[in-house]
This record gives structure tokens, C-alpha cells and sequence, in this order.
């Protein structure tokens, strides 16, 4: 962890001192994205560091020095950052990145947002997040949004270097394409059809047509077997990953969001496993793992522990390699 | 919830006899077949409206054991909290908290702040108008209900009155350019009826500057320190008096689930107009978090009580159940010790909870 830390602190740094534009962003995976995006024309870093909950972070004084100096705040938004953003952009006494300027930037107002309660929200349905389900960066798709969207920004920021722009995004997507779907296909149908063809739910069919079905490699290769398959998560933030890889989130050890496992709801929970024949109970290193734990116990499901961000796992260095990890995981606690 | 998490484990699952039904989340997916990635067009947020976000937080205490049998042991609403904050244009946001208190069993209203704020009058530069926490030390500017234990320490009330200096006038803070936080503060503040600078008659304001700066160790540690000075009016026609306040915080919150350890201490070195000599008041107190939700505190506080020879001082341990992040129990023994009163032992117990705005999480 500390090496990764290092090496992203040196990186930084470096970028810092010719950067044009100035980036801070909540998670480390917005930082990642943009990083790759903006390249030596750009210093991107995160508020968050390491493995800690998204949801839970304190608005620490150095935050808004360093948002002080932000050109550009990008936030994941949808309420993820409700206890601490406010606070830090009030403290930065920077007027370019306040919620409405056009330095200040919600990634999940790009992307299609999942979880939106239908009828009445309440804080009996635990700590809600009224307008949809923020964990939007766990679907490598969305990532792939927020770096065109970032491109295009830093173009609009800095027109100077709007051809290192596109060719950094072009670099990034075709790496997370290449990771999602295998290298031969992207070279032989490129990544935008793929994607296109994935989102439809005919990418099999389509590959079966072209003669191409063999060539299937990359993360979907390897979650194929577990399409369609039923798992526990312990907090709502795998339904994007899910619903991008045909997995079936059938229950949370959370009861409701926000609150900690009870010994009902688990009962409720060792079930659920029981009736649909869940194999895996998916959590992240900042949860306990004590419940996930006794409910495998009983019912012989695997607890895998996988990082959330990037930086949660010395693995997970980028926001690429943070899926290698994902993937890796659950596909091999799947056998 | 952890408390009650264990054994109970298996008589909850005999307990559990109704069915529970799978979440209906990806239903349509069936085993082996593709189906289409759930998706629709991406909407704006629609998150900035004109109304003000709002909360009310309340405050029940039970006075369970009191040595003093004056007191009229009894449970009662310390407080409710009423607060309201928004943009109100481009330039300028607003915040106020009214305060309904129960003081000897007498309802009381007041505006505990109400203010409004230019967040960027020049780079690094702020400025707020109305009536604002002054900036003295750092646990007197928080609300009650930020509190890590019960009540202010006894020096707040001491020198500065029940709730701290809070008065009409302005404030304008400086965020120093670079990679640490450094801030300054300047405020002058009309003068305050309770504490050393009741001088209301004087008709002179209460001046104030501050210093703070952040230091993150790691990942893990950091800690706050500042310093503070003011001076105004004092309750001694023709004198005034001035204040020197220092704080340290250090918090330790590491990744781990259910672990943090919190260290606050502040110092008051105050001389009270027609005093001779400058008084001191003080406290130090350590939370840790011994599993997630339940938190552990001992505090000592040491009063000199300004215009006289009195003082004050003694522990205090207690304990907090934050089940949630928006109601929390906690119970408080307190053991004080005086020169010019007997020992007094008192154990409390305090209920809060707040609806509507999500809590800030504030350092």
C-alpha cells in the first residue's frame, strides 16, 4: 500500500509541477481516470485515500487547502459525499469549483444511474440515497463515460492540448476495453461495437455470427461462468457491477442501507442463500468481516474480499487493475 | 448491530420462520443467457431546489444520580435545535440555528447563530455577518450536539458563558495559500452579557483573532492546532479583559472497521477585568472507539473561576452508542470537586437524535 501511495504521490508531483490543469476529485478512482485522461497536461489527486469508506469521511481542514487550488472538482455525486462536501468546498474559499460552477463537476450526471426509489424515501429505509444508488465507478462502462466526459472538459479548459487529450482517451479506452473484452476482439471489431453488442445482452450472439466466439477473453470471459449466478454483497454498492456482468444480488448482509448486520436479518439472509443457492458473499476490506464470515459458515458460501477503490489493494493501482482484482476474486471464489 | 450480535445469532434464526423473499434485482437474468444491461438515459440531479436543508436535533437527558438531593432529578428536552442553511444567491449562504432550551424547567427560544457568509470575496478570503461562535479554542464553536460527551467543559461556562461567546458582528478568515492548512481569523464581536467580557455597558466590542493550522501525519493521524486571542468589555466598568486560548486535537481513524481514538484538550489562560492575576481553565479528554458504534470516553476538566478564588475540577467517564449516524445514547458519570462546595457525583443519561439535512461530518 505504501509503495503504491508512493508511487502515486511521486507521479503526482511530478505531473504538478508542468501541469496546466489542477484536479481534485473525491475517490481515487475519479483521480485515476482523470490522471490517465489528462496525462502530463493534468495533476489529478484524490481526497480519499486508501481503504476507507466513501460514505464516512471527515471534512479535514487539509482538504480544503488542497481543493483551494483545485481548477476542477469532480465529485461521484448522487449524495455519496453529502456528510463532507459541502463543508470542504466552503472551507476551500474557492470560487471556480462551488457546486453550479463550471469547475465543479458530479460524475454520475453522465452515467445511467441505478436504484432510484420509485415511492416515498424516508430515513426508516436507513441512510438512503434518494436520488439512486451512488457506487456508479463500479461499473467499468460508467468509467468509460466519465473519461470521454473528462476529455472533452479538458479540452474545453485547455485547447492548447486538446490532441494529447484525445489520444490519452483513446489509450484509456482501448486498455479497458482490451481488459473487458480481450485484446484480439477489440482489434478485430473495436471496442465501441463490443461495448454496444454488451450493453444489448446479443455480444454472444453476435461474436457466434462473426465466427469470432472463440476469441471471447478479458473480464467478460472470465465472469461468463457466473452469469446469471446469485450473490450476497454486504452493502448495495455491487448492483452496478452486477448488473454489467449478469450476476444476481439477491440480498445484502446490510438490512437496510447504513445499518450493521443484525442477527434477524442474517437469519433471513443464511435463507435467502439457502433458497437460491448463492456461492459467494462479496464485501470490502473497511467492512467487518465477522458476520459475512458466520453466515459462510453456515451455509458454505465463500466470503470474497475485494477492494472498492483504487489504492484498497496493492493490486488495484489503477482504475483498470482495480477490476483486475474484482474480477480475479469473485471469478476464483466462484470454483 | 453488533451490540447484540452473537449467541442471539441462532435464537434468531429458529426465530425467523417467515420466508424471505429474494430481492427482485436482476430477476430478469436467467442463468447462462444474456440479457441487456439495465440502462436508461442519464438524468441530470435534480438536487438544488429553493428550499433550505433542515434539521431539528433534539436533546432528552435523564438526570439518573445526583449526590446533590437539590437537584430534582427528572428526565427533560435539554434542547431542540432547529437549523437552516442555504445558497441565498451567488455570492452569499446562510445558516441559522434556533435553540429551544429547558432551563430549571423554563422554556426558552433563542438564536444560538444566524449568519451568512461570502465564501470567496477574494481568493482565500472569507467573510460571515450576524451572530456567530466566536473564534476562541475550538470546542466552544461547536454546537452542543458535536460534542464528543455531554456538556461544554467546565472553563467554557466559566469564562465564556453556558454556550460559549456567541454575538453579533463579523468575521473575516484567511486561508493561506499552500499545501498545509493555515488559517487566520479576525472578528469583532458586540459585547457579551455572560463571562468575563459581560460588559455590555461598556459599549466596546469584543475583538478576537485566531490561528489554526492542520497537520496530517499519515493516512491514519492527523491532528489540529490553533491559538487564539480576544479581548472586550469586562463585567468591571472601565476595564477590560482578554483571553488567550490554545487547542490540540489528534484523531486517529484507520481503515479498520470500528476503530478510531479521538484526544482533545484546550487551555484558557483568562484575566477578567479588576482581576490581579490571570486564571486557567482547562480539560483533556480521550474517546476511543473499542467496536463500530460504541465509543468510550474519559474526560478531566480544571476550572479557575474568573473574579474570585473559586475552583472547580474533576473526572468524568462515559460511554456512546452511535447507532446510527443520526440517533446516539450515551451515558455520562461526573464527579466534581470544589473549593467551596461538597463533592458532587451525577450520573446522566442523553438520548439525541436529529431529522431532515445528513449530518455535516465535521473534524
Amino acid at each position: 500500500m505504501k509503495h503504491v501511495l508512493t508511487t502515486l504521490a511521486l507521479a503526482a508531483t511530478s505531473a504538478a509541477s508542468f501541469a496546466v490543469i489542477k484536479v481534485v476529485t473525491t475517490t481515487p478512482d475519479l483521480a485515476s481516470i482523470a490522471a490517465a485522461v489528462g496525462g502530463a497536461n493534468v495533476s489529478a489527486s484524490s481526497l480519499i485515500v486508501g481503504a476507507r469508506d466513501p460514505h464516512r469521511i471527515e471534512a479535514k481542514p487539509s482538504y480544503m487547502s488542497r481543493v483551494a487550488g483545485a481548477d476542477l472538482f469532480i465529485a461521484i455525486g448522487l449524495e455519496l459525499e453529502i456528510g463532507y462536501e459541502q463543508p470542504i468546498l466552503d472551507g476551500s474559499r474557492n470560487s471556480r469549483v462551488q457546486i453550479g460552477s463550471s469547475g465543479h463537476l458530479y460524475a454520475s450526471d453522465w452515467v445511467t444511474v441505478v436504484d432510484k426509489p420509485t415511492g416515498p424515501v424516508s430515513r426508516a429505509m436507513g441512510d438512503i440515497h434518494p436520488y439512486g444508488n451512488p457506487h456508479i465507478w463500479m461499473d467499468p462502462y460508467n468509467g468509460r463515460i466519465v473519461a470521454i466526459k473528462l476529455a472533452a472538459k479538458f479540452e474545453s479548459m485547455d485547447s492548447a492540448h486538446a490532441k494529447d487529450y484525445r489520444s490519452n482517451l483513446a489509450a484509456f479506452e482501448s486498455r479497458l476495453d482490451s481488459a473487458m473484452f480481450g485484446s484480439r476482439l477489440v482489434s478485430q471489431f473495436g471496442g465501441g461495437k463490443l461495448w454496444d453488442w454488451q450493453r444489448a445482452g446479443v455480444l454472444r450472439q453476435k461474436l457466434g455470427e462473426a465466427g469470432a466466439a472463440g476469441e471471447l477473453g478479458g473480464w467478460v470471459a472470465k465472469m461468463l461462468p457466473l452469469y446469471g449466478k446469485p450473490v450476497v454483497t454486504y452493502h448495495k454498492s455491487f448492483n452496478y457491477f452486477a448488473n454489467r456482468f449478469g450476476l444476481k444480488v439477491v440480498d445484502e448482509l446490510e438490512p437496510k442501507p447504513g445499518l450493521d448486520p443484525t442477527p434477524g436479518h442474517l437469519a433471513e439472509v443464511i435463507k435467502t442463500i439457502g433458497s437460491t443457492g448463492a456461492k459467494e458473499i462479496i464485501e470490502e476490506s473497511f467492512y467487518s468481516s465477522k458476520q459475512a464470515q458466520l453466515v459462510a459458515g453456515r451455509t458454505g458460501a465463500k466470503v470474497v474480499i475485494v477492494p472498492q477503490n483504487v489504492g484498497h489493494d496493492p493490486a488495484a493501482k489503477d482504475y483498470v487493475s482495480l477490476f483486475d482484482v474484482i474480477v480475479d476474486r469473485i471469478s476464483q471464489g466462484a470454483r | 448491530m453488533p451490540l447484540i450480535f452473537g449467541k442471539t445469532i441462532v435464537a434468531a434464526i429458529a426465530a425467523a420462520s417467515l420466508a424471505h423473499a429474494p430481492q427482485d434485482q436482476g430477476a430478469s437474468i436467467q442463468q447462462g443467457q444474456e440479457a441487456p444491461v439495465q440502462e436508461s438515459a442519464p438524468t441530470q440531479q435534480a438536487k438544488n431546489t429553493f428550499n433550505p436543508q433542515i434539521s431539528l436535533v433534539t436533546d432528552f437527558r435523564w438526570n439518573a444520580v445526583d449526590s446533590d438531593k437539590t437537584v430534582r432529578k427528572r428526565g427533560f428536552l435539554k434542547e431542540a435545535e432547529l437549523g437552516l442553511a442555504s445558497d441565498v444567491d451567488p455570492f452569499l449562504r446562510a445558516e441559522a440555528y434556533i435553540s429551544f432550551s429547558d432551563e430549571d424547567g423554563e422554556s426558552k427560544a433563542e438564536v444560538e447563530e444566524g449568519f451568512a457568509r461570502y465564501n470567496n470575496l477574494a481568493p482565500g478570503l472569507s467573510a460571515k455577518f450576524g451572530k456567530i461562535a466566536a473564534a476562541i479554542g475550538r470546542v466552544q464553536r461547536n454546537h452542543a450536539d458535536q460534542l464528543n460527551w455531554l456538556d461544554y467543559p467546565m472553563m467554557v461556562e466559566d469564562y465564556l458563558g453556558a454556550d460559549g461567546l456567541r454575538s453579533g458582528g463579523g468575521s473575516l478568515s484567511y486561508l493561506i495559500p499552500g499545501a498545509r492548512f493555515n488559517e487566520l481569523t479576525l472578528e469583532v464581536l458586540d459585547s457579551h452579557d455572560k463571562g468575563i467580557f459581560a460588559g455590555g455597558s461598556a459599549g466596546a466590542p469584543v475583538v478576537v483573532g485566531a490561528y489554526r493550522t492542520f497537520l496530517d501525519f499519515n493516512e491514519d493521524s492527523s491532528a489540529q492546532v490553533g491559538l487564539s486571542y480576544a479581548s472586550g468589555p469586562s463585567p468591571v466598568p472601565g476595564t477590560r479583559s482578554d483571553l488567550i486560548a490554545a487547542e490540540f486535537t489528534y484523531k486517529w481513524v484507520p481503515g479498520d472497521p470500528g476503530r478510531s481514538l479521538n484526544f482533545e484538550t484546550e487551555g484558557y489562560w483568562g484575566k477578567q477585568g479588576g482581576d490581579d492575576e490571570r486564571k486557567f481553565g482547562g480539560f483533556a479528554a480521550v474517546t476511543y472507539e473499542v467496536r463500530p458504534r460504541l465509543f468510550l470516553y474519559a474526560k478531566y476538566d480544571y476550572s479557575e473561576i474568573p473574579g474570585g478564588s473559586e475552583i472547580h475540577k474533576g473526572p468524568s467517564l462515559g460511554a456512546t452508542l452511535k447507532v446510527t449516524e443520526f440517533h446516539h445514547w450515551r451515558a455520562e458519570f461526573q464527579r466534581i470537586e470544589s473549593n467551596f462546595a461538597d463533592p458532587r457525583n451525577v450520573l446522566n443519561v442523553q438520548f439525541q437524535w436529529v431529522i431532515g439535512a445528513h449530518p455535516a461530518h465535521k473534524y
